[in-house]
């Protein structure tokens, strides 16, 4: 009876385990081509987010919260709320920072690191992550994400960042996690709740003063 | 036996009015704290968290990320040394890593001083640096209120930490730099959890 009982949890076990390992995606071009085809009917997003960085060698985290903003075709804004006050828009080229006391912009063709931001954001949104020079991607998979696996290839990405996972919701190809991992062993991870798609969002929110 | 226990209650007595308790450099009362911090450097505006926490009587920790949690950089202060342990490339400099550890150093009372060299003088502490100049800690109602990076003739770098009335950490910090445009200001919030 014993035996038996250990049997079933070993079972149970491992098929939870294998629902979170992650295996190369089987077919890669059909992945590719649903990715794009999700990614082009999405005029915009709207979203809640939680982020959690994680300080390994203080063995500490730290949380904060906010919205997320993707109006199609180069806008974002990540708005903090809770427990700074601390927002981001990128709108084309132009990036624009403004924290409790200032506002700051950024051409990011000037800005070397925040061009490189600024293009994984938006390749994550678009579906064109394969395009973007800066890292090599490689895709896994298990029964309810995708696992695209960004590891940077030029020098001042490759200095701050081991890798960058994103995950993606099997059915919606929406980024549902995002996490930065650190050459240093920290890392950040970004969890995206309520979301909602192509509601209509004002340009205004793209626009910082 | 009855002279015996007087004599050494007397050579008791005579050693411990010889014993002078050397003065110590001030507790600021950092435990594990969390602040916004912003920081302003010639025209160069930026901002971010800085965690400071305690993992020994004479050792912290310091990390500075920005919001989206990128580390600028993260210092171990020990008693008399101090450790880069991780810096973005950019800060990467001689000068930058030791104006950091200077300034991080006077608000932790750790690491860059000589520690022998500590005086008190009223409600003013002074003690010098390993490297040239010294610092003078000044107290009001037992919290250091002010804290002055002294070089030949004058204050080179101001410190002034805030504590609210129940306090033991301080509330706010404000890092001032006199040679140079730069300032550190330091603000304390809670979790968002």
């Amino acid at each position: 009876m014993r035996a038996l009982i250990n049997f079933f949890l070993c079972l149970v076990l491992s098929t939870s385990l294998m629902a979170q390992t992650y295996a190369p995606v089987k077919d890669l071009p059909s992945f590719k081509t649903n990715f794009a085809k999700a990614s082009s009917a999405i005029q915009s997003i709207e979203s809640d987010f939680v982020q959690v960085k994680h300080l390994s060698l203080l063995k500490d985290k730290l949380a904060s919260k906010g919205k997320f903003f993707y109006k199609k075709e180069n806008k974002v804004r990540i708005e903090y709320t809770s427990p700074y006050k601390y927002c981001m828009v990128i709108n084309d080229k132009q990036m624009t920072v403004k924290d409790e006391q200032k506002t700051s912009s950024y051409n990011t063709r000037s800005n070397k690191m925040m061009q490189s931001i600024n293009g994984i954001m938006l390749d994550c949104m678009r579906g064109t992550v394969y395009a973007n020079k800066d890292f090599v991607t490689t895709v896994f998979e298990n029964t309810k994400d995708y696992q695209l696996i960004l590891t940077p290839n030029t020098g001042m990405m490759k200095k701050m960042f081991s890798k960058i996972e994103v995950y993606l919701d099997k059915k919606t190809f929406q980024v549902v996690r995002l996490n930065m991992i650190e050459t240093g062993g920290d890392n950040s991870l970004m969890t995206f709740t309520n979301t909602t798609l192509n509601k209509t969002i004002a340009d205004a929110l793209f626009a910082i003063k | 036996m009855r002279y015996l226990q007087l004599s050494s209650l007397v050579l008791l007595l005579f050693y411990c009015s010889s014993f002078k308790v050397k003065p110590s450099l001030p507790e600021m009362g950092f435990q594990d704290e969390k602040y916004r911090a912003v920081v302003d450097v010639s025209s160069k505006h930026l901002s971010g968290i800085l965690v400071v926490k305690r993992i020994d009587i004479h050792e912290y920790r310091v990390v500075f990320m920005n919001e989206m949690g990128v580390t600028f950089f993260d210092y171990s202060f020990l008693e008399n040394s101090y450790k880069v342990n991780q810096i973005m490339s950019k800060l990467n400099k001689k000068a930058v890593k030791q104006t950091l550890a200077k300034d991080f150093g006077m608000l932790l009372g750790e690491s860059i001083f000589r520690k022998e060299t500590t005086q008190r003088q009223d409600s003013v502490i002074t003690v010098d640096l390993q490297k040239k100049g010294s610092v003078e800690y000044i107290l009001q109602h037992k919290k250091v209120k002010r804290i002055e990076n002294l070089g030949k003739k004058k204050s080179v770098v101001t410190i002034l930490p805030f504590y609210q009335e129940a306090s033991l950490s301080p509330d706010s910090v404000s890092i001032q730099h006199h040679t140079f445009n730069f300032t550190i200001q330091l603000k304390k919030f809670q979790d968002a959890e």
